[in-house]
């Protein structure tokens, strides 16, 4: 991906409210040595093409200042020493049910494909992609 | 220099449920595009996946047929990408935690000899729908029928050297997934598909080569030829001073060559991460037992006891036991006539020539299991001869009626082998006094006029003479005079 | 009629025979048609199929077979897909998107004998706090029209407020339904995670979302609840229900019980503007004089939950909002060319800024490289906020909380995204956990309405709802309306 970090001073845009500098933080830092990151416009595009998105040079230049911001926020969760802790995925800790192997489902695909802005003998309809 | 190649290959199969592996729709192949394709195989928004028992079940299974270990607690991931045949932009697989560990596979070459191929896990993950490239006027066209059908990808260690190899893995998994009844193995229909990752290096090296990833082989055929050129390529690259490219590519099957995928150029980062409409499946100790308990015969196992306790050929054995539906054939054969090798004989002879004479799949055989089997039975009894039997054979294959008794057809038709000494020999002993000047020309040291003289008992018997006496009595008749 | 007046009144009123559900129905679509020009509360009114529902819901009625929500009105958030009606998420992406099926929640609401008004507006896909977002306009609090109503679940909020519904359903990721709800002067319960079906609730985050009532009740919300709440087998993540939970009558008895409640430290102490807090002082106050005792508890990893909230929520939502590529339904830009043209122009036309920003952010965190520094990070800080929940509930019953950092707040005046996330600060703590909330009125500060929130553990909405009860039985805050015109 290559989105390139700067080290832009001492100053830490967030607020890290923990007081805690753990020995996760420091390890943290150990990987990763900036605490402050600059996200280039070019670091958008990429970006944007993951995402296939189209954005103007305006939104371009927006969405960089606005994205620097918000992961300066979320920098803050470095300050909270979490080795131990598992990731939390579902806040329940449920197991998955399993459904029975029966054709439930009916052919719909008038009604689907009234919906369909490009479609031509039940087919979904794309420009050609070339394998 | 010498090389040494070295492949390992991802084979999908298409697990054999009805519904799709998250949501209610048919799996059945054929159908006119999305008329199989449901609001959650279509993306609609708001629409959430639900886990398919079956595929689960079939899962297991597999992994309990090559001694892998099972996960406890196995984890679904999103796999993000654009394409038109992948209509949630993302699709639902197993990264980090499949459901199937290491396990193994013992694969006979083409040498006779057998060699261990590592597995090393195997996963769930949905199938994507198909692109049509043809006849839209600079548009492809997608359906969604086959997005959702479940496939169980099962990765290979890069244990195998040679494109012939690869073929022999490949279609023993082939078998061993119909055995295990959790795919129909229709390679035509697309039920199993295979990606080569292959890459060479000189022999005598310790690291890998870069490799290439061949996708989308539904061949064996193809497969073998593919990997060859494939192999070919990349010598003829490395010993030009270039480097081989990781790429992926597709088998062209009417030039013999594989070429770069365009579309994969764009190396994508998956970005994986747990699916959070899926919960983590949980899978006991109870659920895996029960899996163990309800796995059939094995091929391998089938296969050593025709040779060990039938005494079959190695030869026929293995030809007897690729196929499950064969195999079961064979049996049920087996049961009536008593004899391996005739059964044998007849199943890979007669019977086999038949199906493919009607393009029939075995299970749809026209003379059914207990009546081969008791025509086998007959022969061997000396109640018909041969020759008889493969009439009768006939006959029984074009009628399709299994009901049909073969005590009563031989009785109906008179068809019993005439083998009484006397009764056979007062016939050779009216033939050849009806027929002397070719006595004489036989006397006379005509070796062929014997077999004039067989024909003339045998149309006497209407066929039925009993052939081993006949030679006997005739070759006496006619010394004596 | 009373355009104040609740769904338990107004049961009340069908059952006596006071006046149908069609004159009810008419009543409300009328309100609509002439004062919604001051809100833009609702983006679709579906007035001729309400009066065919509302004329079967009298036929249910008079044959005596009528449930308690028989016949009364409720607008649904437009994230609700409807069948045959428009389903738009506040977005151009969808606007032309007509529902082929009804969600889970909205199908129960059907089959208890709700009458739809219409769908209403809200932040594009539920990102926002403020419901100015929206493909269709910003929302007008009706306590202030130039002022917002709060987001996402605006729309909702302003039609509830301003007496165009009596109820509505909204939904809840980070406090889409409890910060509107306390905003707008009204009620709204965030159920725990899985106790409402997200089947056809277009997703934004799914390990986040939850479907809610918001009324002007506690005994509303308790109605609707028990209608929308319950396992569907559409959804792998819906709970099994303890039946037992929410029940109307919990709400309706005054139990008498007295309950331990929590002030969680960490909240109160960032409230800056010492008369807004005030407000909840009172609260707590008339919440002691019935009987119920207070105690200070710390919930130590609050100052995270933001930012945690944000990588997962974005996360989740750029894979769950990677399906509107132009190709099977909804927008589709003009004439394209390849086939990245038509994914990168569909979607960089069919969305908006706040959404585009959220994808990036979330494509940002999932990335190679950056995925166990953010995504993982995220979640383990969310284990250590569930678990500090956990560890209060051992100790009390119920906790207490602000809904909103301050008051309604004058539309476009917040244009950083980051400042605008802080709106969330009090509610997306229960969103990590899946703990139920529910935001009851509790005073004013300058005119505009204050809502306190009431956090339980998990499926724990019955003692919440208790609770609330007992609150509005001793104060008329929920019975305030704004100054409606005509």
């Amino acid at each position: 991906m290559g989105i390139f970090w700067e080290v832009k001073g001492l100053a830490h845009k967030t607020v890290a409210t923990a007081g805690i500098l753990g020995k996760e933080r420091l390890c943290y830092r150990a990987v990763f040595p900036c605490i402050l990151m600059t996200i280039h416009e070019r670091d958008i595009d990429k970006l944007c093409v993951l995402a296939r998105l189209a954005i103007d040079p305006d939104e371009r230049r927006h969405a960089q200042r606005d994205l620097e911001g918000i992961i300066a926020m979320i920098d803050a969760l470095a300050a909270v020493p979490t080795e131990s802790i598992a990731p939390l995925a579902h806040p329940l800790d449920a197991t998955q049910r399993l459904r029975p192997d029966e054709v439930t489902e009916q052919d719909e695909r008038d009604a689907f494909q009234q919906l369909t802005p490009s479609v031509r003998d039940g087919l979904y309809l794309v420009p050609r992609v070339v394998e | 220099m010498q090389w040494e190649s070295v492949i390992g290959l991802e084979i999908h199969v298409q697990l054999a449920t009805r519904s799709k592996i998250f949501s209610g729709a048919s799996t059945a192949f054929g159908a006119p595009p999305n008329t199989q394709a449901c609001g959650l195989d279509i993306a609609l928004p708001g629409t959430l996946p639900v886990l398919n028992e079956a595929a689960v079940h079939m899962a297991v299974k597999f992994g309990v047929a090559i001694g892998a270990d099972i996960s406890e607690r196995c984890v679904f991931d999103r796999k993000n990408y654009f394409y038109p045949d992948l209509p949630k932009g993302y699709q639902i697989s197993q990264f980090e935690r499949p459901i199937v560990g290491a396990g193994r596979i013992d694969v006979r070459l083409d040498d006779g000899s057998t060699r261990t191929i590592r597995i090393t896990r195997a996963h769930l993950e949905e199938d994507a729908g198909k692109s049509l490239h043809e006849d839209f006027a600079g548009m492809t066209g997608i359906d969604l029928n086959r997005a959702g059908t479940p496939l169980l990808e099962i990765v290979s260690e890069p244990d195998l050297r040679n494109a012939k190899d690869a073929a022999a893995y490949f279609r023993q998994m082939h078998t061993l997934v119909r055995y295990l009844d959790i795919c129909d193995g229709n390679l035509n229909e697309g039920s199993m598909r295979c990606d080569a990752n292959v890459s060479v290096r000189p022999i005598g090296s310790a690291t890998l080569g870069e490799r290439t990833e061949i996708k989308n082989l539904n061949s064996f055929r193809f497969l073998e030829r593919a990997i060859d050129y494939e192999i070919a390529r990349q010598i003829e690259v490395l010993e030009g001073g270039g480097r081989i490219r990781r790429e992926t590519r597709l088998y062209d099957s009417d030039r013999d060559e594989t070429r770069t995928m365009r579309s994969k150029e764009l190396s994508d980062d998956y970005r994986y991460f747990p699916e959070p409409d899926l919960l983590p499946v949980v899978i006991d100790a109870e659920f895996i037992a029960a899996v163990r308990v309800s796995l059939p015969e094995l091929p391998q196992q089938k296969r050593h006891r025709y040779i060990g306790e039938m005494g079959l050929s190695d030869y026929d054995a293995t030809w007897l036991t690729d196929d499950p539906s064969v195999a079961r054939f064979f049996e049920a054969v087996l049961v009536e006539c008593g004899e391996a090798k005739l059964a044998a004989n007849w199943v890979m002879g007669d019977w086999s020539a038949a199906l493919n004479r009607s393009e029939l799949h075995p299970d749809a055989s026209t003379i059914s299991a207990a009546q081969l089997g008791a025509l086998i039975e007959r022969v061997r009894a000396g109640t018909i001869n041969g020759k008889i039997a493969k009439t009768l054979f006939e006959s029984l294959w074009n009628a399709a009626d299994a009901s049909l008794n073969i005590d009563d057809l031989i009785r109906e038709q008179g068809l019993e082998q005439v083998s009484d000494t006397g009764e056979l020999a007062r016939l050779i002993h009216r033939v050849i006094a009806e027929n002397p000047e070719q006595a004489a020309q036989f006397r006379a040291g005509k070796e062929k006029v014997f077999g004039f003289f067989v024909g003339q008992i045998m149309k006497a018997t209407q066929g039925r003479a009993d052939p081993v006496r006949v030679n006997s009595l005739l070759r006496e008749a006619l010394a004596t005079g | 009629m009373n355009p104040a007046a609740t769904l338990t009144d107004l049961a009340a009123g069908l059952r006596a025979g006071d006046f149908s559900s069609v004159e009810l129905v008419r009543y409300y679509l009328d309100r609509i048609e002439r004062l919604d020009i001051h809100y833009n509360s609702f983006i679709t009114v579906t007035r001729e199929r309400a009066l065919v529902q509302a004329a079967a819901a009298d036929v249910s009625l008079h044959a005596g077979n009528a449930g308690p929500l028989t016949g009364l009105p409720i607008a649904h958030k437009d994230i609700f897909c409807t069948r045959g009606v428009r389903t738009t998420c506040g977005s151009r992406m969808l606007d032309n998107f007509v529902a082929p099926y009804d969600a889970t929640a909205v199908a129960r609401l059907v089959t208890a004998g709700m009458v739809m008004l219409g769908k209403t507006n809200m932040d594009e896909f539920a990102m926002g706090s403020s419901c100015e977002t929206s493909f269709y306009g910003p929302v007008h609090n009706p306590w202030d029209t130039t002022r917002v109503p709060g987001g996402s679940s605006g729309g909702s909020a302003a039609a509830v407020a301003a007496g165009l519904t009596p109820a509505a359903t909204g939904t809840d990721t980070g406090g889409s339904i409890r910060q509107p709800a306390a905003l707008s002067g009204i009620c709204g319960l965030k159920p725990t995670y899985g106790a409402v079906s997200r089947y056809g609730m277009v997703a934004f985050a799914s390990s986040l979302d939850q479907g809610g009532p918001m009324a002007r009740s506690v005994a509303d919300i308790a109605l609707l609840n028990e209608a929308m709440a319950g396992f569907d087998a559409k959804d792998s993540t819906s709970a099994v229900r303890d039946a037992a939970n929410s029940r109307a009558e919990n709400v309706a008895a005054a139990s008498g019980r007295r309950l331990t409640i929590g002030l969680p430290k960490e909240y109160f102490a960032v409230l800056a503007d010492t008369a807004f807090a005030r407000v909840y002082d009172e609260a707590r106050r008339t919440l002691e004089a019935l009987g119920h005792r207070f105690v200070e508890v710390s919930l130590p990893h609050t100052p995270f939950a933001v930012p945690a909230y944000y990588v997962i929520a974005s996360a989740e939502a750029s894979t769950n909002l990677a399906r509107y590529d132009g190709v099977r339904y909804g927008y589709r830009c003009a004439a394209p060319t390849s086939l990245t043209e038509l994914y990168e122009r569909s979607r960089g036309e069919g969305f908006g800024r706040e959404v585009k920003r959220r994808i990036l952010t979330g494509t940002y965190a999932l990335s190679v490289g950056y995925f166990d520094a953010y995504y993982l990070k995220a979640q383990r800080v969310r284990r250590l906020i569930r678990d500090d929940f956990t560890t209060a509930f051992k100790t009390v019953d119920a906790l207490m909380a602000p809904t909103a950092p301050g008051t309604a707040f004058p539309i476009g005046q917040i244009s950083d995204p980051v400042e605008m996330y802080q709106q969330d600060v009090f509610t997306v703590p229960a969103s990590l956990a899946g703990i139920p909330a529910l935001a009851v009125p509790c005073g004013f500060h300058h005119g505009l309405p204050v809502g306190m929130q009431l956090m339980g553990a998990h499926f724990g909405e019955a003692r919440l709802l208790e609770l609330g009860g007992d609150f509005q039985r001793a104060t008329d805050w929920h019975l305030r309306t704004p100054n409606l015109p005509g």
